[in-house]
């Protein structure tokens, strides 16, 4: 769906982004992460043709976006972290003017505007204007905007700053029933808790590079994290943990560990059963969420020891 | 039907029932206080204060509002969703000029059928009138639009400053056409030919608007993605200097050699004022001149030209009609006048180019927001600062090494603006090597 090639974007004296690549599958929601600063807006604004790069190539649907920007443009909708509205214009009339815009038939454009409003939750404010909206009405009637021509992709760049958890809870709702549309979502952000909700893999850029793209496993998979501490410490602890049944990798010290272990609640029971059979003095042993956060750190961990080799 | 999005919007925005109703409202009150202090005559009276409101709704308001229409979607961020529509760059172009001032022109209008039916004084026919005011207004709203498209072009910043820059430019090319046929009644000599003032003025206002209009179309496209290549603005460049160059025909030169010279020398400077203005409205961004490097590396022609900087192009007619200047000297019946402005001529075109590295140095330093003003202030001090000094202390002739003056000899002015520009080439190559080092 979407292919980014040994991208490079340049700002006078700056490389924003240097030899990004990655594809991204029909159905994801992507989140792209990283500090402040680290290519994210730039990144989104080049997916949408919004910036030529320096090199590179951004093929949308097999698409060459820098050979024909505008076909592109169809198949996109894009809402940038600093949206804007037309204020003194009513919902209708904003959502009006997007489908116009977007090439909608005239003859259609209140089909669509009506549809995309019942889909984002505004059917009952189309005569407010748009400036006395709230801000998570606004976020929500410029997410209408952008997919008022129902595009195959829409990319969003931090769509929930400003909102309280109340909206971002229902943003997390809403894109997932985008993406049960049929929609491709790729969300910028710099909080990752909000990612957590309804991200499928993860972007992680940091000074214009891609330092990796995780997939984030859904709860169904039966491999976890589980941690484990004694209250003594225990000098065979990581060979004992190896050689367990379902342990397939180790982590930590003598007095502490974590484990990645394959199995059910019940085979977590037993290997509980197993660890105090053995005489270990166990003082908690709980599953661990690998959520966005460690994914996170867990890249720039890997990154930074990799730049410490070097 | 499909109506024009762009235009739709700003009929939403600007045509109100209220507005719709207090326009004419508000002139009215000013038609009658006119006709009551004529006593109570629908005439010069009231046509002059028509005239006055059609003036301040169409070249003050109007272009204010053409001048912000595009920073104002800069600046509420709605720019990108434009830019992302479908919308044609013609449809934007004609949407966003003619709707931004939508409102000010349904004033206008009233105004200028008062005028028309009053006491007109401009000694025109109606239809004259009415094409030379509603075009001098069009002309100045579409040149506030195209300055502040330029600058957004140039680089994302707008100010109230600028605003009013962009406002001083449409008023004075709106005011420039419109105030030429009522002041003089002498007709009008082009080309060898006379032409009637009114005539001329309608002619070239309509050539001017379409030119202007074909700018603000041409940067629509390049911001709405499309690729085009630099033909339409060397065009431009061709029929300036043919427009200015037929000016040159003052009676006293009979000598056919000479007015073609003299008319070759008009074609010059407005190639090299071209030139100026180009490289000072463009962007020296360096990432895009080593995208177009890159180009020409890979001989992707139609894609370099895409990238083209239109001063680079400016400055290949600079060269062509300075190598035209000096050929001719060879044929001249007064060789040694002709011979005198051929080097001046290649003393202008090497300053030029003295000046533009260093505007390319500056642009490719650290600090490039602020050069463009920074070398603004270096060639003050060139142009002005240095050659005054130095004529101060009787040394004229080495002012001449700083600025084409006739009279320099060609042995002093030459090598002198030689070196200068060749010291400023090999800064700016360095600069260029520096910055290609810090970025790989």
């Amino acid at each position: 769906m979407i292919e980014v090639k040994d991208l490079v974007f340049e700002y006078p004296g700056k490389r924003a982004l240097n030899g990004v690549s990655f594809r991204i599958k029909p159905g994801n929601i992507t989140a792209l992460v990283g500090p402040n600063g680290a290519g994210k807006t730039t990144l989104l604004r080049c997916m949408a043709a919004l910036e030529v790069p320096l090199h590179g190539e951004i093929r949308i649907d097999g698409e060459n976006i820098n050979e024909d920007p505008r076909a592109c443009h169809r198949k996109l909708g894009y809402l940038s972290d600093f949206f804007g509205l037309y204020d003194e214009l009513s919902v209708r009339q904003c959502l009006l003017h997007a489908a116009a815009s977007r090439g909608i038939l005239a003859n259609e454009q209140a089909r669509v505007v009506e549809q995309a409003a019942i889909r984002l939750g505004i059917a009952d404010r189309l005569e407010i204007k748009a400036g006395a909206l709230s801000r998570g009405l606004r976020q929500r009637l410029a997410i209408a905007q952008a997919v008022v021509h129902e595009p195959q992709i829409l990319m969003l760049d931090e769509p929930a700053s400003g909102l309280d958890p109340e909206a971002r809870h229902s943003l997390a709702e809403l894109f997932l029933t985008l993406r049960d549309q049929g929609m491709t979502l790729i969300v910028s952000s710099h909080i990752l808790s909000e990612l957590d909700e309804y991200s499928t893999d993860m972007l992680v850029l940091r000074e214009g590079r891609l330092l990796s793209h995780d997939l984030i496993e859904p709860q169904s998979v039966k491999t976890v994290s589980l941690k484990l501490s004694l209250s003594e410490p225990c000098h065979e602890l990581q060979a004992l943990l190896s050689g367990l049944p379902g342990v397939s990798a180790v982590n930590g010290d003598d007095s502490s560990a974590i484990i990645s272990f394959n199995g059910d609640l019940a085979d977590q029971h037993h290997l509980l059963k197993s660890l105090l059979g053995q005489g270990l003095p166990v003082c908690s042993f709980a599953e661990q969420q690998r959520n966005m956060q460690s994914a996170y750190l867990e890249s720039v961990r890997h990154e930074e020891q990799r730049e410490g080799v070097q | 039907m499909n109506i024009n999005p762009e235009f739709r919007r700003n009929l939403w925005l600007e045509l109100t029932p209220s507005r719709l109703v207090g326009m004419p409202l508000v002139l009215g009150v000013f038609f009658f206080l006119a006709y009551t202090m004529d006593d109570k005559q629908y005439g010069a009276s009231v046509a002059s204060t028509a005239l006055t409101l059609f003036g301040l709704l169409a070249f003050l308001w109007g272009v204010r509002l053409a001048s912000e229409t595009l920073i104002s979607e800069l600046r509420d961020h709605t720019w990108d969703s434009q830019r992302m529509s479908v919308i044609g760059p013609w449809s934007m172009t004609w949407g966003k000029l003619l709707g931004s001032t939508i409102y000010p022109w349904y004033g206008a209008l009233i105004c200028l059928l008062v005028y028309l039916t009053s006491q007109p004084s401009l000694g025109l026919s109606l239809i004259e009138t009415a094409v030379l005011l509603v075009g001098s207004g069009l002309l100045g709203q579409a040149v506030g639009f195209l300055s502040s498209l330029q600058a957004i072009r140039k680089n994302q910043r707008y100010g109230r400053l600028q605003t009013t820059i962009f406002l001083v430019l449409g008023v004075s090319c709106s005011l420039s056409l419109l105030n030429w046929p009522f002041e003089k009644a002498s007709g009008i000599f082009w080309y060898n030919q006379s032409y009637r003032d009114e005539q001329f003025v309608l002619v070239s206002l309509v050539l001017f608007l379409a030119w202007t209009l074909l700018a603000i179309y041409r940067l629509l496209r390049a911001e709405l993605q499309l690729k085009s290549q630099p033909w339409a603005w060397g065009l431009f460049v061709c029929f300036l200097m043919v427009y200015v160059a037929g000016f040159l025909n003052d009676g006293s030169m009979i000598d056919g050699q000479s007015i073609q010279q003299h008319r070759l020398l008009g074609a010059f400077i407005v190639s090299i004022l071209l030139a100026y203005a180009m490289i000072f409205c463009e962007s020296k961004d360096p990432v895009a001149f080593r995208r177009l490097l890159e180009c020409l590396g890979r001989r992707e022609w139609g894609r370099a030209m895409e990238s083209f900087p239109l001063w680079l192009m400016t400055l290949s007619f600079v060269i062509l009609t300075c190598l035209s200047l000096v050929g001719i000297s060879f044929s001249s019946p007064s060789p040694e006048e002709a011979s005198q402005i051929a080097i001046s001529a290649m003393a202008m075109v090497l300053f030029l180019l003295r000046d533009f590295g260093i505007v390319l140095f500056l642009n490719f330093g650290r600090i490039p927001k602020r050069a463009d003003m920074l070398t603004l202030l270096f060639l003050f001090l060139l142009y002005g600062a240095i050659p005054t000094i130095l004529t101060a202390l009787d040394l004229d002739s080495l002012a001449g090494c700083f600025w084409p003056v006739p009279g320099i000899p060609a042995e002093v002015i030459l090598p002198a603006a030689l070196v200068q520009t060749v010291v400023m080439l090999c800064l700016v190559a360095r600069r260029w090597r520096y910055n290609l080092q810090m970025s790989s």
